[in-house]
């Protein structure tokens, strides 16, 4: 068999995005053994870049192809527009997550040997991963794309080895993922019990058929729905919804920031494309998905509320993202609902509205969310280390998180934003806007996702949802505002004598690196290697981007329509 | 020319908001001159409105002015602005009160650039209020306003600036999203499927009229609540004495000058025509809750011992007569061209009352600002004396006061008047009521003036500067352009009139000219025929 013979047959198009990311994790990864650290430095971002960006333009080219790899009826993988929209978002999360990871990791790894080649290796290897799932037409590549980019979060949540709080977010992450990926195998094998097939087209007409004695439909409705429910909290972990939401904010306010933006966007992002892929797309017979929906309905409540009201108490900002990001999944959810509903009426306009208004509000929330973390970066770059004790310490750090590099690392507390408008504005002001995003004010993006979302479940009769997510957005404003509030209220008099008035905000020294004005409360003997240029740009394309995109949300939104029917990953294709 | 007219709106709109943009990369040190010059050229630019308002005929929707350019065509969302008679005053009163408020905080003390940077943004987003014909853009420049003037109370505010601003947020927030799911109730198939004024409108009636007792009235109180917290209406007013108080005084001349004016301007241009039949229902209610907020912000204004929270409860108080004037004109019943002419006298009365008492009000924050300024207090008792250290100051104030009781001559008086009168046709003991409330008007007024300029001057007043030029100008021409509506009211009713009956329908039934009592007395509205809105 020639190549030209495998192209076809396999049609190898389709996985272009993964293979040339992963090759592009494996030069990095080479290029990491190679190089002297200085040139690591600078040259591995810039080589995971440009292979990100390679991704991305392979990606662009398969758009409206519906390429499938392998014969249409049986293959496994799809390169459809829905599994394309959310490579783009992947992409998005991992170039943000490159550049601001670049001083990052030398400042607060509290190790200076780390091994650049891996993380960045690492990093592109999940993203794999997580394109795996967004293609998947089969639960046993939603599985491995699930371990494939949990694994490698695994190692990175545990990334800056020196620090406890990052050894126990890698271990804890560890242990409860493998044990949510037990569930996710044998609600797998339970589903394939009662179907006959892990193939999604298959399953969903063998579960339309319902249960028939000759093995044609479903063999038993028991150990379906055991296999759904499993299938749930399978994905509901990756997902962090409420109640499989424990590890999120432990590992969230562990992980290197970086990562742990990351983590937030892409792999719940990847978790959402499986929900819709297996719920609302093949779950969608009306005997079955009224099992479900009920309970996805509880789940959506539960988490936006406990979301939102959890936040509310949190003084760490990581750990209040990290609330927040559960939220926003309860947001989501009430998409996946909106798409339940409109399959179970078959309108085919309908369900492809409802799967728009997910694709919207997750490209919204990464860009928001990676924003919001990103100046979170550079809040602790240019942080000098405080001393403990003039913190106020977080009720729940108990006295076994305090030692050398913990009391370097303590999270940003929200009271130590106060004056930050006057000592850095530009962070302030990018800050303030990713948190009105986040909070839905219009007119950033944040508003445009929660608008198409509510709208869509509001067309699908889900008032009282709609009713909750409203109640909880005024919650959620409450506490996106308050280190607005610390932000803009006027400092203490020692940031008032801060001579901002006609510095510039950020000073660029001779090497090309770039100084934060100077923090009030210095200390001697800090550990600070200023801001990374990269940083800086990125925040603030991520606030230009926040209310830019709103101009042309016309056009992202015909994609995301484009994207959305997807009937090519959930019934068995006709060739074209 | 046509162009022109076509983008007038839209740079009205943008001027203030790529200056914001502009001033934010700006050095510090001219970037008061930079912000009042950009809030100058646009109350410049804002005069093409009047130059050319006889010149232009009403749009097929009845607007002038107007832009409609394709935003979200799948999801029904267009960028479309125009302004009628109603609102074109608003849009009016925002580009002239922005450069007086910069004016007024010429000495900011610290961070003056982002100040102005608000200043301006808010600008621009309280134009977009007044001009969107969208009713989803309408929200979104209702709820994006409240990112600067948030930001303006806590960055400048007083003591309690935080409590205050996130109440003043919460609040406004509470009553938005709630008009958000009402407004995607009526968006939603099969009701309008777009977010056009017109369209939307013609979707609003329909369920109005289908179901006025249950949805109809549902969806009023999810649109009417959101314009009653922000007017806000008794009792849902606690969130203003705070924010007045907190807010940095030159920036309260916008939050009570122009912001409160949204709530109002909401109900007339979007929660009355929208929803008719349950409005009618509900307003002997909004009639009761106005005229308590006119008793009961007057009373409560006469025991307050701090200026500015004064001026808040008497904003209360003059508030509820604009919201009397609008539902008063509901309860008119509907016999003849007499009651026609009264509803809409009454509704005439709220929007030119509007103007007036944004003018008044912006001309006593930006004298309570300068006393700020040089005292660095609001407190009653730290005065009193001052006419004789500050007689052109005292000055200013008298006639400020006297345009805010509503004097004839000056504009409060023709607003009151007329929303007097308007409602005296609906019911005898509405406007006996309301009357009272310019007499405690004058109570607490004259009490405070008295309090303020007349007494022992103590020491710490004696040697307090006079207004300079700079301070004369900015309350000059607020006083001054009150004094022009006063004296020539007729040049503005011209254009308000032809507009009021796309709030009260009813009162369009009306095809006949009678003479009457509104006309001798206010040559009042030339109702023209042409029924607007019903012919869509």
């Amino acid at each position: 068999m020639t190549l030209e013979q495998l192209m076809q047959s396999f049609n190898l198009p389709s996985i272009a995005p993964e293979a040339i990311l992963s090759i592009a994790a494996l030069v990095v990864m080479l290029a990491g053994a190679f190089l002297g650290e200085a040139a690591q430095r600078r040259a591995l971002p810039i080589l995971a870049l440009a292979g990100t960006l390679a991704t991305a333009v392979s990606v662009a080219g398969l758009w409206n192809r519906n390429l499938t790899f392998g014969a249409p009826a049986t293959a496994v993988f799809v390169a459809d527009n829905f599994a394309l929209f959310f490579k783009w978002i992947f992409l998005f999360g991992l170039a943000v997550t490159i550049a601001i990871s670049t001083r990052f990791l030398q400042a607060r790894s509290g190790d200076r040997h780390t091994v650049l080649g891996e993380y960045y290796a690492l990093l592109m290897l999940s993203t794999v991963g997580m394109m795996m799932v967004s293609g998947a037409r089969d639960l046993l590549v939603v599985f491995l794309g699930i371990e494939t980019l949990s694994i490698a979060l695994y190692v990175l949540a545990g990334f800056a080895r020196a620090r406890l709080m990052s050894n126990e977010a890698a271990l804890k992450y560890f242990l409860l993922g493998a044990f949510a990926t037990g569930f996710l195998l044998y609600g797998i094998a339970l589903t394939y019990y009662a179907t006959g097939s892990t193939l999604l087209p298959v399953i969903k007409e063998n579960v339309a058929r319902g249960v028939t004695g000759d093995g044609s439909g479903i063999r038993s409705l028991p150990v379906l729905y055991g296999g759904v429910a499993l299938l749930l909290i399978g994905l509901g972990f990756k997902a962090a919804l409420v109640p499989f939401h424990q590890w999120t904010p432990d590992v969230y306010e562990g992980s290197p920031t970086p990562v742990t933006a990351f983590m937030a966007v892409g792999a719940k992002a990847a978790a959402f494309a499986a929900i819709m892929r297996v719920f609302p797309d093949t779950l969608s017979s009306p005997e079955v998905l009224s099992q479900w929906f009920n309970i996805v309905l509880v789940i959506a409540v539960l988490t936006m509320t406990i979301g939102n009201v959890v936040a509310l108490s949190q003084d760490s900002l990581k750990r209040m993202l990290a609330y927040s990001s559960i939220a926003h999944a309860g947001y989501l959810l009430m998409g996946v609902l909106a798409a339940g509903n409109a399959s179970r009426s078959g309108d085919t306009s309908a369900i492809s509205n409802a799967h728009a208004s997910v694709l919207m509000y997750l490209a919204a929330y990464a860009l928001m969310n990676m924003g919001a973390f990103a100046v979170l970066v550079w809040l602790e770059t240019t942080r000098r280390s405080v001393p403990q004790s003039t913190l106020p310490r977080a009720e729940d750090a108990g006295p076994e998180e305090v030692n050398t590099f913990d009391s370097e690392d303590a999270n940003l507390r929200v009271e130590e934003l106060r004056g930050l408008a006057s000592r850095q504005p530009l962070a302030a002001a990018a800050l303030t806007i990713f948190l009105f995003s986040l909070a839905g004010v219009p007119p950033t993006v944040g508003f445009f996702g929660k608008l198409f979302i509510f709208t869509e479940a509001f067309r699908q009769n889900l008032v009282g949802l709609v009713l909750v997510g409203v109640l909880n957005t005024v919650i959620s404003a409450y506490y996106y505002l308050r280190p607005v509030i610390e932000m803009w209220a006027p400092g203490d008099s020692a940031d008032m004598k801060t001579p901002d008035a006609t510095a510039p905000i950020v000073r660029v020294n001779a090497d090309g690196t770039a100084l934060a004005s100077p923090a009030p409360r210095g200390s001697a003997g800090a550990l600070t290697t200023g801001l990374s240029p990269a940083v800086a740009v990125t925040v603030v394309l991520c606030a230009i981007a926040v209310f830019g995109t709103i101009v042309v949300q016309n056009t992202a939104l015909d994609w995301a329509r484009q994207a959305a029917p997807s009937s090519a990953a959930t019934t068995a294709l006709s060739n074209p | 020319m046509n162009e022109i007219h076509q983008q007038i709106l839209s740079i009205l709109l943008f001027c203030p908001f790529v200056g914001a943009i502009v001033l934010a990369l700006m050095p510090r040190q001219i970037a008061r001159e930079f912000a009042l010059a950009v809030a100058s050229v646009n109350f410049l630019f804002s005069l093409h409105l009047w130059r050319y308002w006889g010149q232009m005929s009403d749009g097929a929707t009845g607007f002038k002015f107007e832009q409609s350019v394709p935003w979200l065509p799948q999801f029904g969302l267009t960028y479309h602005v125009g302004v009628d008679g109603l609102s074109v005053f608003l849009v009016l009163l925002t580009t002239f009160l922005t450069p007086l408020a910069m004016l007024g905080a010429w000495n900011v003390a610290k961070r003056a650039k982002e100040f102005m940077v608000c200043l301006l943004l808010l600008e621009a987003g309280l134009v977009g209020v007044f001009c969107a014909l969208d009713v989803l853009l309408f929200y979104m420049f209702w709820e994006g306003v409240l990112i600067p003037a948030f930001i303006l109370i806590l960055g400048w505010g007083g003591a309690k600036r935080n409590y205050a601003a996130i109440k003043f947020f919460l609040y406004t927030l509470v009553g938005g999203l709630l008009m958000w799911v009402g407004i995607l109730y009526v968006y939603l198939p099969g009701k309008s499927g777009s977010f056009d004024y017109v369209r939307f409108k013609e979707a609003a009636n329909a369920l109005d009229a289908a179901d006025p007792n249950g949805i109809g009235t549902l969806l009023f109180a999810a649109f009417a609540l959101a314009f009653a917290i922000k007017t806000p209406l008794f009792p849902l007013h606690s969130w203003q004495p705070d924010a007045y108080d907190e807010a940095p005084t030159p920036a309260a001349v916008i939050l009570a000058g122009v912001m409160t004016k949204m709530g109002t301007y909401g109900l007339i241009r979007f929660a009355l025509p929208f929803f008719p039949n349950a409005a009618t229902a509900a307003a002997p209610l909004f009639v009761a809750l106005s005229l308590a907020a006119i008793v009961y912000g007057a009373l409560v204004a006469i025991r307050q011992t701090n200026l500015k929270r004064l001026i808040a409860y008497s904003s209360l108080s003059h508030l509820g007569f604009i919201v009397l004037g609008i539902f008063a004109a509901l309860l008119i019943r509907p016999t003849g061209d007499v009651a026609a002419q009264s509803a809409n006298l009454a509704i005439s009365g709220a929007t030119i009352q509007m103007v007036s008492h944004g003018l008044s009000t912006a001309a006593l924050f930006l004298l309570l600002a300068f006393l700020f300024e040089r005292r660095a207090s609001s407190e009653m008792s730290d005065f009193g004396g001052l006419a004789a250290p500050m007689p052109r100051y005292t000055v200013l104030f008298w006639v400020a006061l006297f345009s805010s009781i509503g004097l004839p001559g000056l504009s409060g008086f023709i607003g009151e008047y007329l929303i007097l009168q308007g409602s005296m046709a609906a019911n005898f003991w509405y406007a006996l009521v309301a009357a009272t409330g310019v007499i405690w008007g004058a109570v607490y007024m004259l009490r405070m003036f008295r309090r303020v300029a007349f007494g022992e001057v103590s020491e710490a007043n004696r040697t307090l500067p006079d207004v300079n030029t700079r301070e004369w100008v900015a309350v000059g021409l607020a006083l001054a352009a009150s004094l022009w509506i006063g004296v020539a009211p007729q040049s503005f009713l011209n254009i308000i009139n032809p507009n009021t009956n796309k709030v009260v329908p009813r009162a369009a039934q009306s095809t006949l000219m009678a003479p009457s009592l509104a006309q001798s007395a206010m040559e009042a509205p030339a109702q023209s025929t042409s029924d607007v809105p019903a012919a869509h």
